[in-house]
């Protein structure tokens, strides 16, 4: 399976703020990604889950996932944060 | 020239064919046909280049195969972009403009970046303390170093960073080359760390600081210098963050009455501990065969057994300061360029 902007497109944002909030709970690959994980993660602690800054987390992980569909290791974890029941 | 006689014995090499130690001549004959270089070396030997296609900072440390562990001050370590990068952009940077490289790469398309910062500069500090804030952090791959000096003169003498757009090395300025790639090929990144968080105390920090003088250990405010002498701390450890699984380390560089000083902030928020040596580690070369670029910590050249079990194929400068996205301390960084796979959309 090779996911696409589409899929990254139909991924809940419920999904893309468990995955912030809950980040160090998975074995991630793609090191931008675990990164930017941490850094939004922070900044969802420190504007204390404000819905403004959950919706801007959200965009700008989708936008680092779509920048990075060619990367092997971006698709494995694409694949996992698809996967997640929240 | 010949276009390959820069090159040493093709046996000594499995990384890559365009790395070497050379002569600024040689180098300067690169330049003058084209290339696009990556340099490392003295002073006085990066200001003998001509303007071109290049950027570079001063080290005098190296980890070259199979010497593992190379000093020199009469040679250049280059590194020679391969044939199919498409474009390459020099970009100057200062404290003022640092915050705008992550949206200066989104402007280039498919690339990734080498940033080059002199030790001491306020550009580098500036980078260090917020470049996880700037605008499109880690939208593309930034990678680089900041460049030194030998240890014993570090803190005295100045370090240096250059480009071939003016070829005259400075100390306030940071270059950048953004380097395109085809469509075909993608860039990652990746760190090698010999250190991972140990099983001891959650340390946290109520500012973003390099010098440290409180620190709140399992939720509870201590002098950090009292905390680290009781427990007997080691400063050639750093103290690691686990970034969703990824160790940054943030290096001790020393330590007064009342203060401990790290070579780059703590942040506020981020939980650290003490680092423990990681048991559990693979030859960065044994992973890929497509590293295109290394830059190892000076806090891991100055320990043998490192170089010679892990590094040792790793070629590349020996730095101050290591950049993957952010800052690192007392690791290696390491670029690897390979064929995309397709997406349809």
């Amino acid at each position: 399976m090779i996911y696409t902007a589409d899929t990254i497109e139909k991924i809940p944002n419920s999904s893309i703020v468990y995955v912030i909030t809950h980040s160090t709970d998975f074995t991630w690959n793609f090191l931008a990604l675990k990164i930017s994980l941490t850094r939004l993660n922070l900044k969802i602690t420190m504007t204390k889950d404000s819905e403004s800054a959950l919706a801007e987390c959200c965009t700008e992980l989708k936008g680092l996932l779509r920048k990075s569909l060619v990367v092997p290791n971006a698709q494995a974890d694409i694949k996992q944060i698809i996967e997640i029941k929240p | 020239m010949c276009r390959h006689c820069y090159r040493i014995n093709p046996k000594n090499l499995n990384i890559t064919m365009n790395q070497n130690l050379i002569t600024p001549a040689e180098a300067s004959a690169m330049i003058l046909r084209g290339d696009r270089l990556l340099l490392a070396g003295d002073v006085a030997l990066l200001s003998q280049l001509p303007k071109g296609n290049w950027i570079g900072g001063t080290t005098p440390f190296f980890i070259l195969y199979p010497e593992h562990q190379v000093t020199s001050y009469d040679k250049l370590f280059v590194t020679r972009l391969p044939d199919y990068v498409l474009k390459s952009t020099i970009q100057e940077y200062d404290e003022t403009n640092i915050k705008e490289i992550y949206n200066d790469a989104e402007k280039l398309g498919n690339v990734f970046t080498v940033l080059i910062m002199p030790f001491g500069s306020q550009v580098s500090t500036e980078f260090a303390s917020n470049a996880t804030y700037f605008e499109n952090f880690a939208g593309k791959p930034l990678c680089g170093w900041v460049s030194g000096r030998p240890l014993d003169s570090i803190m005295t003498e100045p370090s240096y960073a250059a480009s071939g757009v003016d070829a005259k090395p400075c100390t306030d300025k940071a270059f950048a080359m953004h380097i395109e790639l085809p469509d075909t090929k993608y860039a990652e990144l990746h760190i090698f760390n010999q250190y991972r968080q140990g099983k001891g105390d959650e340390i946290t920090f109520d500012e973003n600081t390099a010098v440290v003088t409180n620190a709140m250990i399992n939720g509870k405010k201590r002098k950090f210098v009292e905390y680290l002498q009781e427990t007997g701390y080691d400063p050639k450890l750093p103290i690691v963050a686990d970034y969703s699984g990824a160790m940054i380390n943030v290096t001790c560089c020393g330590i007064t009455d009342n203060e401990v000083f790290f070579s780059s902030p703590v942040f506020k928020n981020v939980t650290y501990k003490i680092a423990e040596i990681n048991n559990q580690l693979s030859e960065p070369t044994l992973l890929s065969d497509t590293i295109l670029l290394s830059f190892t910590c000076i806090g891991n050249f100055i320990q043998p057994d490192i170089c010679a079990q892990y590094l040792c194929k790793m070629h590349g400068p020996v730095v101050y300061g290591e950049i993957a996205y952010q800052l690192l301390g007392q690791t290696t960084v390491y670029i690897t360029v390979d064929d995309v796979i397709n997406v349809e959309n």
